[in-house]
């Protein structure tokens, strides 16, 4: 709890200025469609079978992201997470996505979508949980 | 709280409509193998089956045998569909298995089926001897093709049989958009959500399974799958389930899902 | 010059030394890093927040009574440990529970239970407290109600110390008084704790990098160890320090039950905890801040739930045979053919996908089991 907390106090030091291009660490969100706009998530690394938190940052500042909904899989199981997770709009174009739990090691597909004037972006993301 | 309302709505609490709680079910996908046979006998599966207010049943089974059982024992609610090998383990090599072919060709001699399915086929599996004349047969009789794969393999079904019907096994464990694509780009094929459980969210119906739904209200249907003898016990269940997301849209919409679909692809010859 | 002599031949012989070290040591680097996720061991002491007298010294002394006491039965024939018989590592060596009938279940060991995300065979529980309701409340099990169980104690030679925690129980609700009853024997149970096995030392002296240490652990437990982190897929389910990921899965066992139906699982235990006023959300937890409240609330309904169980702990699982939900494997070697040799037929194409026959031959068979009583052997 206390990491989180400070990992978001960290967060919101940084959150006067856009965040984009998109941070060293961060993990680049893969958009189905050519036009929608850059997306990134930072997080700590994934704790095996435990929650967690990461942030997710949309980097026009012209198309304000009303909503986001976050799901994962694993591809090689074919079997999603557990749980459902919380997603909380913290700024403009920028979400928490918290209670995420992956319950195995592996590779984990992490699936977005970001709805924007009733159109909807589609990301997707991979990361390796051990 | 989303997570509770997910349940009551398993549980059949969410059900508030008496429209609902009696709302007939087309169970599109359903099997009846060999070792659920000996578990759960004929008679037993009829009476879930009417205790579920399940009135049709889209049945196919390694072997063939249940569905042949089943269908003696209830003709009012059994559809039947011929799958094409005879055990389950076989689900990732029997398009290698020129043996099939035989079998194929001797059951439908012997039995009227609606459907060849359910098959499991990803990708250039398509392509294989075996499918491609699976297919082949299906074209001859006109029957249905109930599918379990990815949207590769759906392609290249129906480039192979542009004018096929294609039933899409839980809809490929694609998201909903994806689904819909699928639905908009090939007018005979229909989305069965077996074994899903991610149209129904703290509001009932997830936001986007609700706009696939109400963009393609005629082609999507519910089913079980018993894939595994004990399942036959979660039917009830099941039904329940279906009834409480579907109480969630509108009646034409819910009526359409749980039931007529699947009527109206059957006659869709 | 016989000084260099000496330093030389001391190097070559330190050399010689780690070099035989090494090769005792068959791990290559990816498995000695998948080995070190598996400890350290034992973990850090957590008390519950959810349970106020977690930790307490005279609750823990309290509970450690009320388990072996015939009190907590309402008939007074039973108490916890007639099933969980601390001389039987707090199991009883049967397929399934006798309670006051034969149960459905196969009876847990109580190692290691302190704060874990569920409990029991379907997680109808996600409090250890809470879960100590299940057999304190269950007619087939101790059988009490509310009120029997409050009576008995108020008659008890335990009301003292009982009162010394909880104060005065004269206007106590019965419900408070069996709440804290499970309280008692959950700071009692979650003090059982396994020690340091010969996998520990191992592990611990890979961390440190003594090789020569750990080049002590026996060749076929490295074998073991390989097929467990890598060709046997063990190590998805059976993960970190305890040797799982406390969460649900299909293993093709079959769920029918001996007296007709089926035996739902996860599905029901989702549905009971749903239906319980005693989870971590709830007014009987006494963390404020409902910090472990998320895991119920978040909790996500799947239809692949019905018939799965949670996923044992393998630390001392060597001595507590049976195995399984129904305890329908009768030792280690039976669990391992049965994974060897796993039913495709009873999984479904999309959920369980890593499961798959593992081709063992006998002498992996007998690696994998002597890796397993590594984790037993404390």
């Amino acid at each position: 709890m206390i990491a989180r907390t400070a990992f978001l106090a960290s967060f919101a030091l940084s959150s006067s200025a856009l965040a984009c291009p998109t941070p060293p660490d961060a993990t680049q969100l893969i958009p189905e469609a050519d036009h929608a706009p850059a997306a990134y998530a930072e997080m700590n690394t994934p704790p095996l079978s435990a929650p967690f938190a990461m942030l997710v940052t949309f980097c026009d500042p012209a198309q304000k992201i009303e909503a986001l909904m976050f799901d994962a899989l694993m591809p090689a199981h074919r079997h999603g997470m557990n749980f459902t997770v919380d997603v909380s709009k913290i700024a403009d174009n920028r979400f928490e996505v918290s209670n995420i739990v992956f319950h195995m090691p592996g590779l984990w597909e992490l699936q977005f979508g970001a709805e924007f004037a009733g159109r909807a972006y589609t990301y997707i993301a991979e990361v390796q949980v051990k | 709280m989303k997570v509770s309302l997910q349940i009551l709505a398993v549980l059949g609490v969410l059900a508030t409509s008496a429209h609902a709680e009696e709302l007939p079910i087309f169970d599109a996908h359903m099997h009846y193998s060999h070792d659920a046979v000996s578990f759960v006998p004929p008679n037993e599966v009829v009476k879930i089956l009417r205790d579920a207010g399940v009135r049709k049943a889209l049945v196919s089974s390694s072997d063939d045998r249940g569905t042949q059982l089943l269908k003696a024992a209830a003709p009012d609610i059994i559809v039947p569909a011929l799958r094409p090998y005879e055990r389950r383990g076989a689900i990732g090599t029997w398009m290698h298995d020129p043996s099939v072919i035989d079998y194929l060709a001797k059951k439908l001699a012997k039995f009227e089926y609606e459907a060849i399915g359910e098959f499991h086929a990803y990708g250039d599996d398509i392509q294989t001897k075996v499918i491609q004349t699976m297919i082949g047969m299906a074209r001859e009789r006109n029957l249905l093709l109930h599918h379990h794969g990815d949207r590769e393999a759906l392609d290249q079904i129906l480039a192979t049989w542009p004018e096929a019907r294609v039933l899409w096994a839980h809809s490929g464990f694609a998201p909903p958009n994806e689904v819909a694509n699928a639905l908009r780009t090939y007018p005979r094929v229909w989305a069965d959500l077996a074994y899903r459980s991610d149209m129904a969210d703290s509001s009932g119906v997830d936001e986007d399974w609700r706009k696939a739904f109400e963009k393609f209200p005629d082609r999507f249907m519910v089913g079980t799958d018993t894939f595994a003898p004990e399942r036959w016990h979660y039917v009830g269940r099941h039904a329940e389930f279906s009834r409480s997301w579907l109480a969630h849209l509108p009646d034409d919409i819910a009526r359409k899902i749980a039931f007529e679909n699947a009527e109206a692809m059957l006659a869709a010859k | 010059m016989n000084w260099v002599v000496r330093l030389v031949g001391v190097l070559v012989c330190l050399l010689c030394g780690l070099s035989s070290a090494q090769a005792d040591v068959i791990l290559s680097k990816a498995e000695i890093d998948q080995t070190l996720r598996h400890g350290p061991w034992p973990p850090e002491v957590v008390l519950d927040p959810s349970n106020r007298v977690s930790g307490d010294t005279t609750a823990i002394s309290l509970g450690e009574v009320l388990f072996s006491d015939l009190m907590l039965s309402r008939d007074r024939t039973i108490s916890c440990a007639s099933c969980h018989d601390p001389e039987q590592n707090f199991t009883d060596g049967l397929p399934r529970a006798e309670g006051r009938k034969t149960l459905d279940r196969n009876t847990q060991a109580l190692w290691n239970l302190a704060v874990q995300r569920w409990y029991g065979w379907s997680g109808d529980s996600d409090s250890l407290w809470a879960q100590n309701l299940t057999p304190l409340l269950n007619p087939d099990e101790l059988g009490h109600d509310e009120n029997s169980l409050r009576a008995a104690l108020v008659a008890s030679v335990h009301r003292p110390a009982y009162e010394a925690l909880f104060g005065e129980m004269d206007a106590e609700p019965a419900v408070e008084t069996t709440v804290n009853v499970s309280k008692v024997l959950a700071a009692y149970i979650e003090t059982l704790r396994s020690g340091k096995t010969s996998f520990d030392q191992f592990r611990d002296a890979l961390a440190s990098g003594d090789m020569k240490k750990a080049a002590q652990y026996p060749l076929s437990a490295q074998r073991g160890l390989q097929i467990f982190v890598g060709r046997g897929n063990c190590a998805f389910c059976h993960s970190g320090p305890a040797f799982t990921n406390g969460e649900f899965h299909h293993a093709a066992v079959p769920f029918f039950l001996e007296r007709g139906g089926v035996d739902p699982g996860r599905a029901e235990g989702i549905d009971r905890l749903m239906e319980s006023p005693f989870t971590l959300a709830g007014e009987f937890s006494d963390d404020g801040s409902k910090a472990g409240a998320w895991a119920v609330r978040n909790v996500r309904f799947q239809h692949g739930n019905f018939g799965a169980f949670r996923v044992p702990t393998l630390r001392r699982a060597a001595r507590t045979a049976p195995y399984m939900h129904d305890g329908s494997l009768r030792d280690l070697a039976s669990v391992i053919q049965h994974y060897n040799q796993i039913d495709m037929e009873r999984l479904h194409s999309d959920g369980e996908a890593i499961l798959r026959p593992l081709g063992l031959s006998d002498q992996d068979a007998e690696d994998l089991e002597d890796f397993l009583r590594t984790l037993s052997d404390d």
